[in-house]
Parts: C-alpha cells; sequence; structure tokens
C-alpha cells in the first residue's frame, strides 16, 4: 500500500466544499471563517469568483451585519462580524431555551469553572502554558482542558447575554 | 466569538470557535462520507464536532470510522481520524495545529498510531480548505483500503 499522504491535491475542478452552492453561498461560506481582515481578491479566489462578485456580495454582507469592513485599505478587507453573530447565537437560545433552563445551565457550567480553577491553581485561563509538557499526548490533553475551561467563561456571558434577551421579549434593550 | 491571533497568548489555542465548529457541520452533514455528526456536549455549548462516517462506503473489515474536530479562535484545530477494524485494530491519524516543543505548529500525526509526527503544510488555512482536504486524504485512504481488500 502507498503511503498515506495527508494533504492530496483534490483532482475535482471545484473545492469539495463548494459542490452545490452558488456564487453568494460561497462567498458567505467562506467569510464566515474568516477571522481577521482578510483582502477581498483573496476571499474571491477561496470563494472561486471574480473579485467584483466577492466585493458586491461582501458588501451586501456587511449591510446585513454578519461581515465586518474596512474599506479605508487598499484593497479593502473584511472579517466575519463576530459581534453580530454573538447577538444571533444569543438570541437562538434565548428562543429555544426558557429562562429556567439558562439558569440550570449557566449553574452546571460555574461548577465546571471551579473544577478548572483548581485543578489549575488559578482563575486566568490564560496563565496557563500548555507547552510546558515535553510529551505530545501531554500538550494535547492540557491544550483540550483550557480551551474548554476558555470555553465555559465565554458559554457563560452568552447565557448570560440570552437571559437578558428572554427577559427583554428578545430585545437587548428593555422597552 | 473570535479574536485575531495576536490578541491571545502565542502558546494558547484560545477556545473553541462556535462559528467555525457551526460552519464544518453544515458542510459535513452534505458530505457524501458522512453519515451523522454531533456536538460535544451539545449544540448549545459546542466544543468538540462529532463526525461518523458512512459505514456502507468502507469494507466490511472495519468497524466504525470517525472524525473528531476541534477549531479554536486562533485558527488552530484538531482532526483527529479513527478506525476501528474487526480484528480489535485501530488506525488513526490526525491533522493538528497548536503550540507545542517539538514539531511546527502545524503538523501530523502519522498513520497507524498517530504516534510518530512530521511537520505539515497546507495551501490554506481556512476552515473549508483544511476540511476539504481532510475529507479528500478520507476519500484516499478508502480507496487504499478497498485495493487491499481486492488483492
Amino acid at each position: 500500500m502507498t503511503e498515506f499522504n495527508p494533504a492530496p491535491e483534490s483532482d475535482a475542478a471545484q473545492r469539495r466544499w463548494q459542490e452545490g452552492t452558488d456564487t453568494f453561498g460561497r462567498v458567505y461560506d467562506v467569510s464566515l471563517g474568516v477571522t481577521s481582515p482578510t483582502a477581498y481578491t483573496e476571499i474571491a479566489e477561496l470563494a472561486d469568483c471574480s473579485p467584483n462578485a466577492a466585493k458586491k456580495h461582501l458588501e451586501r454582507l456587511t449591510e446585513m451585519g454578519i461581515v465586518r469592513a474596512d474599506r479605508d485599505s487598499r484593497p479593502a478587507q473584511y472579517e466575519r462580524n463576530d459581534g453580530y453573530l454573538e447577538w444571533q447565537e444569543a438570541s437562538q437560545i434565548a428562543d429555544e431555551l426558557s429562562i429556567d433552563e439558562i439558569i440550570d445551565r449557566v449553574a452546571a457550567l460555574e461548577k465546571q469553572l471551579t473544577e478548572y480553577e483548581e485543578q489549575f491553581g488559578t482563575t486566568d485561563p490564560t496563565a496557563v502554558s500548555i507547552v510546558e509538557h515535553d510529551d505530545h499526548e501531554m500538550v494535547h490533553e492540557q491544550m483540550t482542558a483550557v480551551s474548554e475551561w476558555q470555553g465555559i467563561i465565554r458559554e457563560i456571558r452568552l447565557y448570560e447575554l440570552a437571559r437578558q434577551l428572554s427577559q427583554n421579549d428578545g430585545h437587548l434593550i428593555p422597552a | 466569538m473570535s479574536r485575531p491571533p495576536s490578541d491571545s497568548a502565542p502558546d494558547s489555542t484560545g477556545p473553541p470557535d462556535r462559528q467555525t465548529l457551526r460552519l464544518l457541520e453544515r458542510h459535513l452533514t452534505s458530505d457524501s462520507l458522512v453519515a451523522e455528526t454531533a456536538f460535544d456536549p451539545d449544540s448549545y455549548e459546542p466544543r468538540l464536532l462529532k463526525t461518523f462516517l458512512d459505514m456502507e462506503r468502507y469494507p466490511e473489515s472495519v468497524s466504525t470510522a470517525r472524525l473528531d474536530i476541534r477549531w479554536f479562535t486562533t485558527g488552530d484545530f484538531t482532526f483527529h481520524y479513527v478506525e476501528d477494524h474487526d480484528d480489535s485494530s485501530r488506525w488513526e491519524c490526525r491533522w493538528d495545529r497548536h503550540p507545542n516543543t517539538h514539531n511546527a505548529r502545524l503538523h501530523f500525526h502519522q498513520p497507524p498510531t498517530a504516534n510518530d509526527i512530521t511537520d505539515l503544510e497546507l495551501p490554506s488555512l481556512h476552515p473549508l480548505e483544511v476540511y476539504s482536504t481532510v475529507l479528500t486524504a478520507i476519500e484516499q485512504r478508502l480507496e487504499a483500503l478497498w485495493s487491499r481488500e481486492g488483492m
């Protein structure tokens, strides 16, 4: 058997994830994975469309709030709008879970948070180095633990926002 | 839910990237190789994306095949592929990007045990591009499994 190749080149003209999506869908999906300001020309390349088409769709996504634009840079740069997407997630939680369910989930997460703080002897996950181990498996374990710990802190904040939305009938600001 | 990499400590992966995990889940559920996906612990707290591959695509000697995906706000990730075989042996490998002391940030744990690690180069680190590369590699693994079966 030939040796396993972890990075084979796709022989299909289209990239695997692009099957059956139109240009807008591709630009949308590419921008959801773009977490730092990126030139629209580069986004066009990833989305397999012309720079003009990418720019047009990115402008539309910016109007919708899904994407953030920096039009002063040359060429203009775009990235996903995390603030908007966080609100969208909180809004969905507020829609689907009751306030009691949200409170229960926060209580469970706070318990997990305390366990991590005791395990690492600090309340600050960024103070923990994940590479103090030489053993790669240990690095993996430590990395997963610290990341989940950071995730828990964010999840608690997200549920807090969801509870606020729930209490204000879907609005961020009380009527 | 992410910050630019410069805001995070360089030796940290940051928390799970909820948006990227959801994006990957959406694409995996429509991939011909995939039977089912699930978030761990659940979709309100997505930290790990479990992907169960379609066993109808595999020879009978393979009992289960899955791909476990983590994606972090720093752009770090792990794609862990595991095949369990009927003779109770296991074939696994992983595509990883994370800080460590002895390999490049981007590296590959070689099959069949995932113990040997080599540095890796990928054409792009965009989540959809990484996903494409990994699934294409798994498809080639499938072809190798079938051709061995036919001998």
